[in-house]
């Protein structure tokens, strides 16, 4: 085996080990009732039973702080818990992810517990995230320098929140990072689509992501193509808000979302993204290096800078809402373009230096 | 097209100041900086506590108000409902620093309290974006500037350090100024003048000042001299101005008690994480080592300064390290830019010898 290899592997060993170590679900989320709620469903009929299991498995599993304030009547999250309509009504909320809840079924069904099941899916595809990263990044930088990027990857703030988080998330932004990878990697942009596409069962919200990609990757080779998958990435969109009524929510389930109750609430949910949402580290940095990937970069990074920035202006118009859970494929992709930038240019100053041309 | 951008920016850094970066609920220690203030013309220690507690309530909501005086906080409470509360916690703000000495001027011209506290945060703000905008000016081309420095008045410490009475704000201002003098290789009396009046506005910012003696040592002899005479001179004046050593002892025994809990270097750790500050390091660290000579030098300095005041004083907020994080994203753009334009002069000279 070339040494260089067994060093990735061994990395990745590493990796893992340090992934298991922050491995500490509190099951404090809120969303985790709905989602074993939605798991449950596959299996039984009686809302009554589900409900009862989900919060028997809360009980189990979650500390008696959690878990009462799940129950106490004096903490808003408790209507679940008292009202079964309720209850039952917010997992049509939750019912736009179907491959978060189909893959965590599978997991249940493999053995694992309720609650753990919603998190190991997670657990997998934080893992596979930093697979893919590290597999992009060292395609431009040296092993070393991949390593420690990875390494400074995995400390980002939201890393360890998704981790362990019983939420969609995960699943969804190692889909979008597989695809931006894979556009690099392969010439055979079927795969893109096909990665896009589970990516939207994952997370509703996708579909802009898509619809940029396509058009971006099918633009510049025919215009008839162009239509096509736009045609396509709309048909993808739409099915995006018809599974979930497939898998039993009402027609009006798009309506849950708050921003989407009147214009002034759109109005608000705006603002705040420019007063409140934006204002992070973590955005202040990705929005300054996509700009200068850009403005400075080949036509790669322009690719990747113009399919993140559209993807993330429409995201915001559509979706009023900015969290850093939303956006950390986009920010692995902006790493990777950044390093990339950084090395390809060291790399054709070393080339084209002028000396050495004189020297030769 | 220059100009334009120009007016913009100006336009956008009120209303950013005004409107975008405005908190109607400020920061608590705004009652102690008002009593320091207060008490510099008044000195019965009632007519200054009730003096500063009308101005508040003319200030903030009926809400805010109950909240700055309520039982569950602590300090609040006992400044509100305590005479000696009050003049105990207000001593402990009564540092000399130069921003207090800008806001009892401020109140001196007829300001009231609240705006003489709070105007010089507020103006402070407003420069920062000016700086940061000439800055970028240096490196690239107006538009580009005019972008990034709106997405860096985005930063989460501009926020804390406007709405806050604390010398923060001006501290950050003189600081950002010192190194845009510093890494630009502007008027090197001008740079040690901010350099002082940094240290003068904020205690900490003398680390800053000696790691660029310490950077400059070799190639500046005489500025060094100067800059040690300078800052030796100020440190003596700022203890002789107090007139009292026992705070300034008590400072460094604080100093010494951060260094040595544990809890508050595993805070300091999570915070570099969850906060964003890995976000700088990670600039500061490719600057240094992507980076030419000269990038190399500053950001080394930076990722210096940086680890230095974590280590005296690890207290991971926002406020200490606005004007580090701002000088990282703007080296980030100055090294991008700079590799840009050398790999493109290497091209056409290349071009010229094929």
């Amino acid at each position: 085996m070339v040494p260089g290899k067994v060093y990735d592997i061994i990395f990745f060993v590493f990796i893992t080990v340090a992934i298991t170590l922050m491995i500490n679900p509190k099951y404090n989320g809120y969303d985790e009732i709905s989602y074993m709620g939605i798991m449950l469903e596959y299996e039984y009929d009686d809302i009554n039973i589900i409900h009862e299991k989900v919060y028997d498995e809360l009980r189990r599993v979650a500390s008696p702080t959690v878990y009462d304030s799940y129950t106490n009547i004096n903490n808003w999250r408790s209507k679940q818990y008292y009202d079964i309509s309720f209850f039952e009504s917010t997992l049509n909320y939750h019912r736009a992810k179907p491959l978060y809840t189909w893959l965590s079924y599978s997991f249940y069904k493999l053995g694992v517990s309720l609650s753990f099941s919603t998190t190991l899916t997670n657990i997998i595809s934080m893992w596979l995230m930093l697979l893919i990263f590290f597999l992009w990044v060292s395609t431009y930088v040296p092993r070393g320098v991949s390593y420690i990027v990875t390494l400074c990857t995995m400390m980002l703030p939201v890393f360890t929140y998704l981790l362990n988080m019983s939420i969609p998330d995960a699943l969804a932004n190692m889909l979008v990072l597989l695809s931006l990878y894979l556009i690099s990697r392969t010439s055979n942009k079927r795969w893109v689509v096909l990665c896009l596409t589970l990516a939207v069962l994952a997370r509703v919200d996708n579909c802009i992501i898509t619809i940029v990609i396509v058009y971006f990757l099918f633009q510049e080779t025919s215009t008839k193509r162009v239509f096509l998958w736009l045609w396509l990435s709309v048909l993808l969109g739409i099915s995006a808000f018809i599974v979930p009524i497939l898998l039993g929510n009402d027609t009006g389930w798009i309506m849950n979302f708050a921003f989407l109750k009147s214009f002034n609430n759109y109005v608000g949910h705006l603002n705040s993204v420019y007063t409140y949402n934006i204002r992070y580290a973590w955005f202040v940095f990705h929005a300054v290096s996509v700009a200068l990937v850009y403005i400075y970069g080949d036509a790669v990074s322009k690719l990747y800078a113009k399919i993140l920035g559209v993807s993330f202006v429409l995201h915001v118009i559509l979706f009023p809402s900015v969290e850093h859970r939303f956006f950390v494929a986009y920010e692995y992709c902006i790493v990777v373009m950044l390093f990339r930038h950084l090395y390809i240019g060291y790399k054709n100053k070393q080339l084209i230096s002028p000396q050495k041309l004189r020297s030769s | 097209m220059k100009w334009l951008c120009n007016i913009l920016f100006v336009v956008y850094s009120i209303y950013f100041v005004l409107v975008i970066n405005y908190n109607d609920i400020p920061n608590w220690d705004v009652v102690p900086y008002m009593g320091v203030v207060a008490r510099s013309s008044d000195d019965i220690l009632k007519n200054v506590h009730s003096k500063v507690y009308s101005e508040l309530e003319q200030n903030v909501s009926k809400e805010r108000f109950y909240y700055m005086t309520y039982k569950d906080c602590r300090q609040c409470y006992l400044a509100y409902s305590d005479l000696k509360g009050f003049e105990q916690i207000v001593s402990t703000y009564d540092k000399k620093s130069l921003k207090t000495f800008f806001s009892i001027g401020l109140n001196k011209a007829g300001f009231s309290l609240w705006s003489s506290v709070m105007l010089p945060s507020f103006i402070a703000v407003f420069l920062i974006l000016l700086v940061v905008f000439l800055w970028l000016q240096q490196y690239v081309k107006v538009y580009l500037a005019l972008m990034v420095a709106i997405l860096i008045s985005l930063l989460p410490g501009l926020y804390d350090i406007q709405n806050s009475a604390a010398p923060s704000a001006m501290g950050c201002l003189l600081m950002l100024l010192a190194l845009y003098l510093w890494v630009n290789n502007k008027n090197k009396y001008l740079l040690v003048l901010s350099l002082l009046l940094s240290v003068a506005t904020s205690l900490n910012t003398v680390l800053l000042l000696m790691v660029i003696v310490l950077v400059e040592l070799l190639s500046y002899k005489r500025m060094l001299l100067l800059t040690t005479v300078g800052s030796i001179l100020f440190v003596a004046i700022i203890i002789l101005t107090s007139f009292d050593i026992v705070p300034l002892a008590s400072r460094f025994k604080t100093i010494v008690e951060g260094i040595s809990y544990v809890d508050r270097w595993q805070e300091a750790i999570v915070g570099i994480r969850e906060e964003g500050y890995i976000y700088y390091l990670f600039a500061g660290i490719i600057a240094v080592y992507v980076g030419d000579d000269i990038q190399r030098k500053y950001s080394t300095s930076l990722v210096a300064v940086f680890i230095l005041s974590l280590l005296l004083y690890p207290f991971l907020e926002y406020r200490f390290f606005a004007a580090y994080n701002i000088t990282f994203i703007i080296l980030l753009v100055r090294l991008l830019h700079i590799r840009y334009v050398t790999n493109l002069r290497a091209l056409i000279e290349s071009e010229r010898y094929t």
